[in-house]
């Protein structure tokens, strides 16, 4: 995994990391719940669609700032608490930076079929999933986190691209709506 | 619609400011964080060219570096450091064995952000290896000096040594072993020797014991002594080191009028060459480290030996694989020496560690430090990898 560890250190410190089964994966504790964590939030996405609303995308940035006092080390914090906070923020993340893209997907008129219930239920549920598999876990399951952390990033960089792409678009209409 | 509009706009700008936020948090900035069972061991790392000090933490199974700076590919300085008594503090020796350059003690907070001391010792050609011992405030060092560090004031006071090349300082309870190594005496123009005494902590001055001259450990058979090896016994009556006895690893027992007695462990091999020593927690065993020639030419197996010290088989748990270098200045032992076995206060834990030896003397996945459970039957070995990069 040599040539991820060289990837993932343009994005991630790998200091404090898990391992697993003997082997080092190849992102800091924090970012196994981001890029993990990421990968799994654009599954959820995929599925449920939840509706974009006031409401759901004010909790997600909840989600985002509380990276704030963690991230930052404000608060005492241990290895597990670094890939929870990790993961929520992945989850928030992921919501933040689909709802352009995918709107764009689907044309103006919304698709999203509201299943904020089942995506509010199913979301939790990757937390336990993901410390269980680090905690249990041996080489093979080391490697198969290390996949689904490059899945993670590479989604990051194609979200973050498409939102590079159409939110100046984006600004730019509603700034002329505006006028 | 155009509220919908806003929502993308304020959900996609907030997503690409918060990972980017996240990405830059994670690369450079630092972090501390409080800890509770902690193990430091030093490190290099040939890929960033870091060497430094490296904690990790049992209760969270994370190893963070405490301290690093860059260094030369070759012949890197490496660090070493220990805790202060009250576990408060770690104390890093920053030694880099060149003349023109200084040595340095650092001072650094084992927990929170406080503010590190540093101390500039004078400069030295030789090395010191911990335990550094330490009473009170007073931190004492050996190197071609004997140097008494204030930790509280600051103060660096420092006596030559007469008679050696370099000195090192073996804490044993409320007192101080000294080892006085390359000794110049008239008729040994051609015999190296050492001097093991005691160090007098108030004025510095030492007492010693006895002189040992390679040509007096030739006549009894003994080929190499481990100058840096030396360790108390657990009745505070001497001295024991490793050494060699023709091709086989040994034990050398000195009182303190002298050579006591010779211990060849019943080692599963021959050739074995044993490096540091920690006594077990009912002083029955002596742990240390050992290297075997490889099963492929120029490979070494690198195991930590329990040597039962009124006999019977030593048991080997293996640890790496690694690539000895030539011996340096005809010193069969200049690789091995450098090999330090700890136990831990509760006698639970052997650790040791391959952490900052050199890009040609080991796969890169085996610079690690190694835990091993003396609980467990099966003597299970943690591998915990040195810092793969600087700041979380």
């Amino acid at each position: 995994m040599d040539w991820m560890h060289q990837l993932f250190s343009y994005v991630c410190g790998q200091v404090n990391v898990w391992v697993v089964g003997g082997e080092t994966l190849p992102f800091c504790e924090r970012c196994t719940g981001l890029y993990v964590g990421g990968f799994y939030a654009v599954l959820l996405i995929a599925v449920f669609r939840p509706a974009p609303s006031l409401r759901l995308l004010g909790i997600h940035l909840v989600l985002l700032i509380q990276m704030v006092p963690f991230g930052y080390h404000l608060v005492p914090q241990g290895a597990i608490l670094r890939t929870v906070t990790g993961q929520l923020f992945a989850i928030g993340l992921v919501y933040c930076l689909s709802l352009n893209p995918l709107a764009k997907l689907k044309g103006e008129q919304p698709s999203f079929r509201n299943r904020s219930l089942p995506y509010a239920l199913a979301a939790p549920g990757g937390l336990p999933a993901l410390l269980l598999a680090i905690q249990f876990g041996g080489p093979i399951t080391a490697r198969v986190l290390a996949v689904l952390g490059l899945a993670g990033l590479a989604a990051y960089l194609v979200l973050a691209v498409a939102n590079l792409i159409t939110l100046p678009l984006l600004a730019w209409q509603l700034g002329r709506a505006r006028s | 619609m155009k509220r919908r509009k806003w929502l993308y706009l304020l959900g996609g700008f907030s997503g690409l400011v918060g990972w980017l936020l996240f990405v830059l948090a994670c690369t450079g900035w630092p972090a501390w964080s409080p800890d509770s069972r902690k193990v430091l061991f030093p490190y290099f790392n040939p890929d960033s060219r870091n060497s430094g000090i490296a904690l990790y933490d049992q209760a969270t199974g994370t190893v963070m570096p405490v301290f690093h700076e860059l260094t030369a590919e070759s012949n890197p300085t490496i660090p070493y450091a220990q805790f202060s008594q009250d576990g408060k503090q770690i104390i890093v020796a920053l030694m880099t064995g060149h003349e023109d350059m200084t040595d340095e003690v650092l001072l650094l907070p084992a927990e929170g952000n406080k503010s590190a001391r540093r101390f500039v010792l004078p400069e030295s050609k030789q090395f010191c290896f911990p335990p550094f011992p330490q009473y009170g405030n007073d931190l004492f060092i050996g190197l071609s000096y004997i140097a008494r560090l204030n930790l509280k004031t600051g103060a660096v006071e420092t006596k030559e040594l007469s008679g050696g090349k370099g000195i090192h300082l073996i804490p044993d309870g409320e007192h101080v072993w000294y080892v006085m190594y390359d000794l110049q005496r008239e008729g040994h123009d051609e015999d190296d020797g050492f001097q093991v005494g005691e160090l007098n902590r108030n004025d510095l001055s030492l007492k010693s014991l006895f002189e040992v001259w390679d040509s007096d450990l030739h006549s009894r058979g003994i080929s190499h002594a481990n100058i840096l090896g030396f360790t108390p016994l657990p009745d505070g009556s001497g001295l024991v080191t490793s050494a060699r006895v023709g091709d086989d690893a040994a034990l050398v027992f000195f009182n303190r009028a002298g050579q006591d007695r010779v211990v060849k462990p019943q080692l599963p091999g021959k050739g074995y060459r044993l490096g540091g020593l920690a006594w077990s927690a009912d002083g029955k065993t002596i742990y240390t480290t050992a290297i075997a020639s490889g099963k492929k030419e120029g490979q070494a197996d690198f195991s930590v030996a329990e040597i039962p010290v009124n006999g019977g088989p030593a048991r080997l748990t293996w640890i790496a694989r690694l690539i000895p270098s030539p011996p340096r200045d005809n010193d069969p032992a200049s690789f091995d020496v450098f090999l330090q076995v700890s136990l831990s206060p509760d006698g639970h834990t052997l650790a040791t560690t391959t952490g900052f030896l050199d890009r040609k003397n080991l796969a890169k996945e085996d610079r690690a430090l190694y835990l091993i459970d003396l609980r467990d039957s099966g003597r299970k070995v943690t591998k915990q990898p040195i810092p793969q990069g600087d700041q979380e």
